[in-house]
C-alpha cells in the first residue's frame, strides 16, 4: 500500500483522508464504547435498584401482615425482566419470606442471609442488588436480586454496529475524497504532466495552466518562470553553439587556406629553384666554350647565342618574382596612357611570336577593323596579352591553333586567346587563377614556369578595371581568355605620336654611368661605347660631381646606394649646377616602389630604372632624346614574358 | 403518651394473676402435660400477632378528618373485652407514632365506655355487641376489628383469624364505607378474603 502511494500523489491524499477518518472513527468508538458501557452499567444499576425499591414498596404490606404469598406474587411480576434470574424477600430476622426463580436458572444458589446495607455488587456477568426495606424507622427486612449482566454481549453487539458504522462511514469518507480530491490533485497534475512532457520533448515553450491561487498556484508560477528562464537560456546557448559553430568553420577554412597558400609556397620555392638552376649549366659552358682559344667562331656565335637565352630566361624569372613581391605587398601599379589596342597586341604578338613558332603552333591573329582606343599601360598590358598567349602555346600539344582576337562587344573591348590545346576541367576554373597554380603538374618541364602568370595577369587586368575570365569545354577540348576592357574616346593630337625622331635615335651622346658596382659600370660603358657614345664612368658621388661638371653630360645614368654622397644628393647637386642643369637623370636602384619613385623624382630624376638595367632600357631613354618632359613610371621594360 | 384507665388496670391485674396462678398451678401440678403447655405458648404467641396487626393497621386505613378533635390528636384502640391484646399492643405501641399521632390503648368490657374511638377491637366473647357497635360507627366512624374464627361476622370491618400457619384477616369493604373509613388497596392485597361493597 505504501508502495502505491508513494507513486501518485492522490493515492498518497486518500490514504491521508482514510487514515485520518479511520482514525477519527476508531477514537469516536473506543469513547463511544467506553460512555455507552458506563451508561450500561449505571442504568442496569438503576434500574435492578429501582426494582428492587419497588418490590420493597410492595412487598411491604406481605411482610407487616406475614404473607408470603403475596409476597411471592409481588416477586413473580419480575418475570416480564428476563434479565432477572432471582430475587429474593427477606425478614427482618434475616429467614427467606419469599423467592422468585427464572425458569432456567433454578441452579442458581439462593443467599442464607441477607446483606445488611443497600449495595451493587457486579460478579462477572451477574449482578447483585440488595435493598433494604424500612418502614417508619422500622426495618422489615431485605429485598434481593439477582440479573444477568450481559456486557461482553453488549460490548459484541456494540462493536458490530460500530464495525458496521465505521466501514460505511469509510465507504462514505471515500466517495467524498475521490469527489474532492480533484480540487486538490487537478492543478498538481496539471504542473506535472506539463513537466512530463518538457522532459520528453525538451520542449520549454510548453507552460502549466494555474487553476488556484493558493501554494499550487505559487509553484505552478514558479514553475512557468523556470521554464521561461531554462528556455531563454538554452536559446542562448543554441545561438552560442551555432556562433561557435561558424566560427570554427570558418578558423577551419581559413586554417586550410593557410596550409594550402603555405603549400604553394613551398611548391613556388622548389619551383623556383629549379628555374633559377636550369640556366646555370648552359651560361657555364658556354663561358667554357669561349674561353678555349681554339673555339670555332660560329660554335662561339651560337654559344653567346644559348648564353644571352638562358641569361633573358634568368632575368624573366627574376623579373616575375619581382611582380610577385609587388602583388603580394599591393605596390603593382600602373600608370595609364590612352592608347590604342591594336598596338599593344601588336607588341603582345612581337613578344610571343618566337616562343609559339618554337612550339610548333599556327597563330591566327584578328585585329579590330578600327582603332579601339582605351585607357591602359601598353606596358603591362601587353605583358597581360603575351602571357595569355605563352600560356596557350605552353598548354597545347605541338601543331595546334591558336586565335589571338580583338573587337568590340557593346562598349567592351574584348581581347580573346583561344587555343585547342588540353582545355580545363571545370574545378580548375576559378583555381587556375590563383598564385602559384600550375595546371598540369604532369606536363614536361621545358615551358615550366613560377606559376604566377595568370594571377598577375588577372590583376593586372583588374587594375585596368577590366576583367578577363577563362572558360573551357572541359578537359581536351581547348580553353579560352577574355580580357575585357572599358572602351575609351579617340585622342585629340593623335597626329603627334609618330613624332620618329630618327635623327637622334642615331645621334651620339655624353654619357655618365655612375655606380658602386664597378663591374656593370664597365660593361655597360663598354657597350655604349661601342655603340659610339661618349661614355664617363664614376664609383662615387663626389667624384662622379667634379666629372659631371667637367664633362656636361647629357644623360646621368645614378645609383641611388652609394658610398659618402648618395644618388639623391648627386642629382640635386647636378640639378643646381648650370653645366648639369639641363641633364637627363635616371635613377637607378633596386628599390621599384612608389615611395622610392617619389623621392627620386623629387630629387629631381627625370627618369627611375630597377635593377637590373638591361641595355635596351638605356638605349629606350636615349631615343626619348633630353628633352625634359615628366617621366611616368617606366618600370622595367619586358623583353620576354613568362607563361 | 399512654393512658391507662383504672378500671381496666385492675382488671388486667387480676387476669395477669389468674394466668399466673393458672401457670403455676399447671407446672406444679401437671408440669409433664406438654400439650397444654405449646397451647399456651401458641396462644400467647397469637395475641401478640394480633397486637401487633392492630397496630398496622392505623398505617392502611385512613378516617375522616373529624375522627381528629386536633392534628396531633392520638389514635385512640378501644379493646372490648379483649385484655389480653392489650397488654401487648402497649408494649409495641409504646414511644411510637404512626403519622405524627401517637396512639392510645383502652380496654374496657362495657361498650357504653367506649368514648370517641378510632379502632374498637372486639373479643371473642363480647361479639354480641357487635350491632350496636355497627351503628355507632356509622355515626363516629371508627374501625371495628373482630378475631372470629369463622370469617367476617355482621358489623365487623376486619376481621382477624387464624389460618394454617399465621394470622390472617378478612375484610369487608361494605362495612369500612358504611363506617365512612378508607382501607388501603395494599392491606387489601395481603387479606385473606375481601367481601367486596355490595352495590345499592
Amino acid at each position: 500500500m505504501m508502495r502505491i502511494a508513494k507513486r501518485s500523489i492522490s493515492n498518497r491524499l486518500m490514504l491521508v483522508i482514510m487514515a485520518t477518518t479511520l482514525t477519527a472513527l476508531v477514537a469516536y468508538a473506543v469513547v463511544m464504547l467506553a460512555y455507552d458501557l458506563n451508561t450500561y452499567r449505571d442504568s442496569i444499576i438503576k434500574d435492578l435498584t429501582t426494582q428492587a425499591n419497588i418490590i420493597a414498596e410492595v412487598s411491604t404490606p406481605a411482610l407487616e401482615f406475614n404473607d408470603p404469598v403475596t409476597g411471592k406474587e409481588n416477586l413473580d411480576l419480575l418475570r416480564t425482566r428476563p434479565m432477572i434470574l432471582r430475587a429474593v424477600l427477606y425478614t427482618d430476622d434475616g429467614a427467606i419470606f419469599a423467592e422468585y426463580s427464572n425458569d432456567g436458572e433454578l441452579a442458581i444458589a439462593t443467599p442464607q442471609r441477607p446483606q445488611t446495607t443497600n449495595q451493587q455488587i457486579i460478579d462477572g456477568n451477574r449482578i447483585h442488588v440488595w435493598q433494604r426495606i424500612v418502614k417508619n424507622g422500622v426495618s422489615l427486612g431485605a429485598v434481593y436480586i439477582h440479573a444477568r449482566y450481559e456486557l461482553g454481549a453488549r460490548l459484541a453487539g456494540y462493536a458490530i454496529i460500530l464495525c458496521g458504522v465505521l466501514i460505511a462511514s469509510l465507504g462514505l469518507a471515500l466517495l467524498v475524497a475521490t469527489w474532492l480530491r480533484g480540487a486538490v490533485t487537478k492543478p498538481i497534475f496539471a504542473v506535472t504532466n506539463v513537466a512530463r512532457q518538457v522532459m520528453q520533448s525538451r520542449d520549454f515553450s510548453l507552460r502549466a495552466q494555474k487553476f488556484t491561487e493558493d501554494e499550487i498556484g505559487v509553484l505552478v508560477d514558479a514553475f512557468n518562470d523556470m521554464l521561461s528562464e531554462v528556455e531563454r537560456r538554452a536559446r542562448a546557448l543554441e545561438a552560442s553553439n551555432q556562433s561557435l559553430e561558424h566560427e570554427m568553420g570558418e578558423r577551419q577554412a581559413a586554417e586550410d587556406a593557410l596550409r594550402l597558400a603555405d603549400r604553394r609556397k613551398d611548391e613556388f620555392l622548389a619551383t623556383l629553384a629549379h628555374e633559377l638552376r636550369n640556366p646555370l649549366a648552359p651560361l657555364i659552358n658556354g663561358l667554357h666554350i669561349l674561353r678555349a682559344k681554339d673555339t670555332n667562331p660560329a660554335i662561339a656565335a651560337n654559344a653567346q647565342s644559348v648564353m644571352e637565352r638562358q641569361l633573358k630566361q634568368m632575368v624573366r624569372l627574376v623579373d616575375d618574382l619581382l611582380d610577385v613581391s609587388r602583388i603580394t605587398t599591393g605596390k603593382l601599379t600602373i600608370s595609364k596612357t590612352r592608347i590604342d589596342v591594336q598596338s599593344i597586341m601588336r607588341d603582345a604578338v612581337e613578344a610571343s611570336r618566337g616562343f609559339i613558332e618554337n612550339c610548333g603552333h599556327q597563330l591566327n591573329v584578328t585585329m579590330p577593323d578600327e582603332l579601339l582606343y582605351i585607357d591602359a599601360d601598353p606596358i603591362r598590358l601587353a605583358q597581360v596579352f603575351s602571357n595569355l598567349l605563352n600560356n596557350a602555346a605552353k598548354y597545347t600539344n605541338r601543331g595546334g591553333l591558336i586565335n589571338f582576337t580583338g573587337q568590340l562587344l557593346d562598349d567592351k573591348v574584348v581581347v580573346e586567346v583561344t587555343d585547342n590545346g588540353i582545355g580545363l576541367a571545370p574545378d580548375m576554373l576559378d583555381n587556375i587563377f590563383h598564385m602559384f597554380t600550375q595546371v598540369d603538374q604532369t606536363l614536361e618541364r621545358t615551358h615550366a614556369g613560377l606559376g604566377v602568370g595568370l594571377a598577375l595577369a588577372k590583376r593586372l587586368v583588374e587594375l585596368h578595371g577590366g576583367q578577363l575570365v577563362a572558360h573551357s569545354g572541359g578537359p581536351g577540348l581547348g580553353s579560352s581568355f577574355r580580357v575585357y576592357l572599358t572602351c575609351a574616346s579617340a585622342p585629340a593630337e593623335q597626329a603627334d605620336q609618330s613624332p620618329g625622331p630618327v635623327a637622334q635615335k642615331q645621334s651620339l651622346r655624353r654619357i655618365l654611368l655612375v655606380d658602386d658596382n664597378v663591374d656593370y659600370v664597365a660593361t655597360m660603358a663598354t657597350l655604349l661605347s661601342a655603340l659610339g657614345h661618349d661614355v664617363r664612368t664614376a664609383h662615387e658621388g663626389s667624384t662622379a660631381q667634379h666629372i659631371a661638371r667637367n664633362f656636361m653630360p647629357e644623360f646621368a645614368f645614378l645609383d641611388i646606394g652609394m658610398p659618402g654622397l648618395n644618388g639623391y644628393d648627386l642629382a640635386r647637386l647636378l640639378r643646381q649646377f648650370p653645366e648639369t642643369r639641363q641633364c637627363v637623370l635616371v635613377a637607378v636602384t633596386g628599390w621599384g616602389q612608389e615611395k622610392d619613385r617619389d623621392l627620386s623624382r623629387r630629387a629631381g630624376f627625370n627618369h627611375h630604372l630597377v635593377k637590373p638595367v638591361e641595355l635596351a632600357q638605356i638605349l629606350a631613354i636615349l631615343e626619348q632624346g633630353t628633352a625634359l618632359v615628366t617621366d611616368t613610371d617606366d618600370g622595367h621594360r619586358r623583353t620576354h614574358h613568362s607563361h | 403518651m399512654l393512658t391507662v384507665c383504672d378500671q381496666t388496670t385492675s382488671l388486667s391485674c387480676r387476669r395477669r394473676w389468674l394466668t399466673c396462678l393458672v401457670y403455676l398451678v399447671a407446672l406444679i401440678v401437671c408440669g409433664s402435660i406438654s400439650a397444654t403447655q405449646a397451647e399456651n405458648v401458641a396462644n400467647a404467641a397469637e395475641t401478640q400477632i394480633k397486637a401487633a396487626m392492630l397496630f398496622k393497621f392505623l398505617d392502611y386505613t385512613e378516617w375522616p378528618a373529624t375522627a381528629f378533635a386536633e392534628p396531633q390528636s392520638p389514635y385512640r384502640i378501644w379493646l372490648l373485652d379483649a385484655s389480653d391484646v392489650g397488654k401487648e399492643l402497649r408494649a409495641i405501641a409504646r414511644d411510637r407514632n404512626i403519622k405524627g399521632r401517637a396512639i392510645s390503648v383502652f380496654k374496657t368490657r362495657f361498650i357504653e365506655r367506649i368514648d370517641n374511638p378510632h379502632i374498637v377491637f372486639v373479643g371473642r366473647d363480647a361479639e354480641h355487641h357487635l350491632p350496636h357497635l355497627a351503628r355507632l360507627a356509622e355515626q363516629q366512624a371508627f374501625l371495628i376489628v373482630t378475631e372470629n374464627s369463622q370469617g367476617l361476622v355482621p358489623g365487623s370491618t376486619i376481621n382477624l383469624r387464624l389460618l394454617e400457619d399465621r394470622v390472617g384477616f378478612d375484610v369487608s369493604l361494605s362495612g369500612a364505607h358504611r363506617n365512612n373509613l378508607k382501607l388501603s388497596a395494599r392491606l387489601l392485597s395481603v387479606a385473606s378474603t375481601v367481601e367486596q361493597e355490595t352495590l345499592p
